[in-house]
């Protein structure tokens, strides 16, 4: 590859367009009440929903800004700069067909309509702050399964949703669960009833498309008792020199006997603050897992979380950052072991360049009855250069006696001998070292469904280029 | 306010520093991982920072035992008092330098200790013996006994120091720095014991020369609380640390230790390996950070954190970080919280020994590979009695028998 300055690489960015803005209606910049009364009676919520958003408004104003974490990239948002809803066409398409040319050109570029011809069932892709295309197999209806974005799913399935809305992560979790609380848009609702099984992924992508607009998302997944649903989330977001705040609340609720995966591709470009809350609970029997991997971004700090909070809930979370200039991902993972015979696993990999800075921020918590229960936490970080930083800060917290709880971590760089001996057999230095990287990530890769895994080899390989010369 | 007489001019400056950075800064809270499982105001009587400052300090007597073959050597061993007037240079050119006076703590103890010892092992003078300090302190109410130790071990010099410090009543505050020359090899080991109710806070800051080579060793048996610190900053290349800790909290007790390996060199190493028992309603818990400064290529490092917890209402905190600002290096951690493993309990009991006699054995075993690790037999032997002793006095609901076993 020809490009070695790591400059370069945000001219071959190849997701960093950006359209010409087509949007309807956007509130002034800034969040205050009339803003929040604003975006709900556009919505034509209910009582309680505004009530939901003054109340997390008045939340976020009180909280203040976390003092861990990137402190110098987080008491630089300017809050007031912000336009917090952008509504990008009249209504929402059901078909590939009805959705207007210039936001379906966007997603051609993606190569999202090839990915979702051969291999997906629905497709629910958030442009700007709401989804605007959305479609759903017949097979998945017939089974009872609701796949809506979230405003639809407020606007027909009010009960479930004022049941579950919230529960998870409660609107004062933190300082940006309360403002996503406060002006929350579009995201995606799931209900997956008793006993069905859904068998292929659902997956919805979205991006950001204007300047300085925030995005909100809020997403509640609801797996009734013995069920199942794999859930796909992809990002990409065009390249603009101000910072885009990202703040979504991901809710999911796994009942007795129930399995959800949820899959992240994050690929924000090099601008934007991600900052993401990301909670499961899992009930009796239940399995939840977290696969996410983290590229792009400017900031990302996400953990998703588990609680286990029914006896032999199982959770798992799976995750890879890639740190490259100027970019800090402070990832990691929760889990909250309330149950007994309760089993986790956190696998972390992470890879930091060109002065990036890669993070992993954990914890492990064992409640005094969580009998049995077993926890393994891995965290593996390569520094390809000496101007890149890792960290790691897993904690642990055990208040039960017969719990087994095992952490390994440890921070390499790449090889000479390893480098060596693939260089030996042809390659170049640089096909050396992203062989030594792909096989680095390879236990997420294969997680991952077959074009993810394609896609995400070719965004690595694209991180990559010039990183070596 | 002066502790020793003659005070000179520049401890009264430093102490007048320590006393308005006391004041300026809050408390460190949480969010900072080294206060992550402490309440720092724990470690204060009522009325924090200022009202300590403001009571007479309570004294901090030290017994000091130095061998006849050290004497000879010209190694001394002074109290403040005695050093402050014969030690002066020493002292004004390390004392504070490498624990500092960055948090209110911190600055305390620099602005109202009153008591300790300054102990010079000139340069290549290699001693066999250990030299032993014992603190026993009583703080009245309202006060924190704070004291110092100051360790300068010239190059190429071998020294072993063991500090005792047995806190009888109130808050207390211990604060060793420890200077290693090129090529010194130190042996440093505290035992800490605070009876029930009490609080210690200890800090131990040591400066690493080239090739020069520390163990410092900890053995927590708090009744009441103990917060323990180690901060060794390996500062030239080839400087070597390894560190070894127990503690063992029973009761309702609190042990609490941290330590931040600082590579601040290349080709440097360090170790860290950590065994923490917890039964009663005892509490250990632990936070360890591996740094690796942007130029300290070529470093290893290596920690490894396990805690037991032998009853339902015991608890491990673990916190094992790595902060690492250079490619070329190779670092490590591991850590674990595990029950006793019923199957060997049961061979054991098999084999006609009572429970406790079993979980003692285990316990024995699972801290045996720190204990031999600790380069003096006589150290290893008196960890090993005094884990078993506080053991057995926890198990009774003594909640741990301070002195010797």
């Amino acid at each position: 590859m020809e490009a070695r300055n790591p400059h370069d690489l945000v001219g071959e960015y190849r997701y960093g367009f950006a359209d010409e803005d087509c949007s309807v209606f956007q509130t002034r910049r800034g969040l205050d009440e009339d803003v929040v009364r604003q975006i709900s009676a556009i919505k034509g919520e209910p009582d309680w929903m505004l009530q939901f958003r003054l109340d997390a408004l008045r939340m976020f104003r009180e909280r203040p800004m976390p003092r861990w974490g990137n402190r110098e990239i987080l008491d630089g948002i300017d809050f007031d700069r912000i336009v917090y809803y952008v509504r990008p066409a009249d209504r929402q398409g059901t078909t590939w067909e009805e959705v207007p040319q210039g936001i379906k050109d966007t997603f051609e570029r993606l190569g999202i309509p090839e990915a979702e011809r051969k291999f997906l069932a629905g497709v629910s892709a958030q442009y700007e702050s709401e989804v605007v295309y959305h479609s759903i197999q017949d097979e998945i209806e017939k089974q009872g399964v609701v796949f809506l974005d979230m405003d639809s799913g407020l606007r027909e399935h009010p009960d479930l949703v004022r049941r579950y809305f919230g529960t998870v992560i409660p609107p004062n979790d933190n300082k940006f669960a309360s403002l996503n609380s406060a002006a929350w848009s579009g995201g995606t609702f799931l209900y997956v009833p008793k006993g069905v099984h859904v068998k292929i992924p659902l997956q919805a992508y979205f991006r950001i498309n204007r300047r300085d607009m925030g995005q909100f998302e809020r997403t509640l997944i609801l797996a009734d008792e013995g069920s199942s649903v794999h859930y796909i989330e992809g990002c990409t977001a065009p390249s603009y020199s101000t910072d885009s705040l990202h703040a979504a609340v991901v809710e999911l609720i796994a009942m007795k006997g129930a399995r959800i995966r949820y899959t992240t591709i994050q690929n924000w470009s090099r601008n934007v603050l991600n900052l993401v809350t990301k909670r499961a609970v899992a009930h009796e029997d239940a399995t939840v897992e977290w696969v996410d991997g983290n590229l792009g971004s400017r900031l990302t700090m996400k953990y998703p979380a588990i609680h286990l909070v029914g006896p032999r809930a199982r959770g798992e979370v799976l995750s890879i950052a890639f740190a490259g200039a100027g970019q800090h991902q402070d990832a990691g993972a929760k889990v909250i072991h309330a149950a007994p015979d309760t089993t986790s696993t956190i696998t972390s990999k992470s890879i930091s360049r060109d002065g990036g800075r890669a993070s992993y921020r954990g914890l492990v918590k064992v409640h005094p009855d969580a009998h049995g229960a077993k926890v393994s936490v891995k965290c593996d970080a390569l520094l390809l250069d000496e101007a890149s930083r890792s960290d790691t800060y897993p904690t642990m917290e055990i208040a039960c006696e017969d719990a087994s709880i095992g952490h390994e971590a440890t921070v390499s760089k790449v090889g000479d001998d390893q480098v060596f001996y693939l260089r030996s057999r042809g390659l170049t230095e640089e096909e050396a070292t992203l062989t030594i990287v792909n096989g680095f990530i390879e236990p997420f890769v294969k997680e991952l469904p077959m074009e993810y895994a394609v896609e995400l080899n070719r965004l690595i390989r694209l991180e990559m280029s010039g990183s070596v010369g | 306010m002066n502790r020793f007489d003659p005070e000179p001019s520049f401890l009264a400056r430093r102490r007048d520093q320590a006393r308005a950075a006391a004041l300026s800064m809050p408390l460190p809270d949480r969010s900072g991982h080294r206060f992550r499982f402490t309440d720092a105001a724990a470690l204060l009587p009522a009325g924090g920072i200022e009202a300590a400052l403001q009571a007479a300090g309570a004294a901090w007597p030290v017994r000091v035992e130095l061998p006849d073959e050290a004497r000879r050597a010209g190694v001394t061993a002074l109290s403040f008092g005695e050093a402050l007037p014969a030690a002066g240079g020493l002292l004004e050119e390390h004392l504070g330098r490498l624990a500092g006076d960055g948090d209110p703590l911190l600055a305390l103890n620099l602005a109202s200790f009153a008591g300790g010892t300054v102990i010079r092992v000139p340069e290549g003078v290699r001693l066999a013996g250990p030299i032993r300090l014992e603190a026993r302190p009583e703080a009245p109410a309202g006060t924190v006994a704070s004291g110092r130790t100051l360790l300068w071990i010239g190059a190429g010099a071998e020294a072993t120091v063991l500090e005792d410090a047995d806190l009888g009543s109130g808050f207390a505050s211990t604060v060793t720095e420890a200077v290693l020359g090129d090529g010194a090899t130190l042996l440093h080991a505290r035992f800490e014991t605070a009876a029930k109710g009490t609080s210690l806070f200890s800090r131990s800051a040591y400066e690493v020369g080239r090739d020069a080579s520390l163990t410092h060793a900890h053995v927590l048996l708090p009744a009441g609380r103990v917060k323990a610190e180690a901060a060794p900053v390996l500062s030239r290349p080839g400087a070597r640390s390894a560190g070894l800790v127990l503690a063992l909290a029973g009761g309702r007790a609190r042990s609490d230790f941290r330590v931040v390996a600082d590579h601040a060199a290349g080709d440097t190493g360090s170790r860290v390996d950590y065994r923490a028992i917890a039964l009663g309603r005892g509490r250990s818990a632990f936070t360890g950070l591996l740094r690796i400064r942007e130029g300290a290529a070529r470093s290893e490092a290596y920690e490894e954190a396990r805690s037991l917890l032998l009853s339902r209402t015991a608890a491990a905190d673990v916190l094992p970080e790595l902060e690492i600002l250079n490619h070329d290096v190779r670092c490590t951690h591991g850590a674990a919280v595990a029950p006793v493993d019923e199957e060997a309990l049961f061979y054991l009991r098999t084999r006609g020994l009572s429970r406790d006699q079993a979980e003692s054995m285990l316990v024995e075993g699972f801290v045996e590979p720190v204990a031999s690790r600790l380069p003096s037999g006589e150290l290893a032997d008196r960890a090993r009695e005094r884990l078993r002793s506080e053991l057995a006095a926890a198990r009774t609901g003594q909640g741990g028998a301070p002195g010797e076993a």
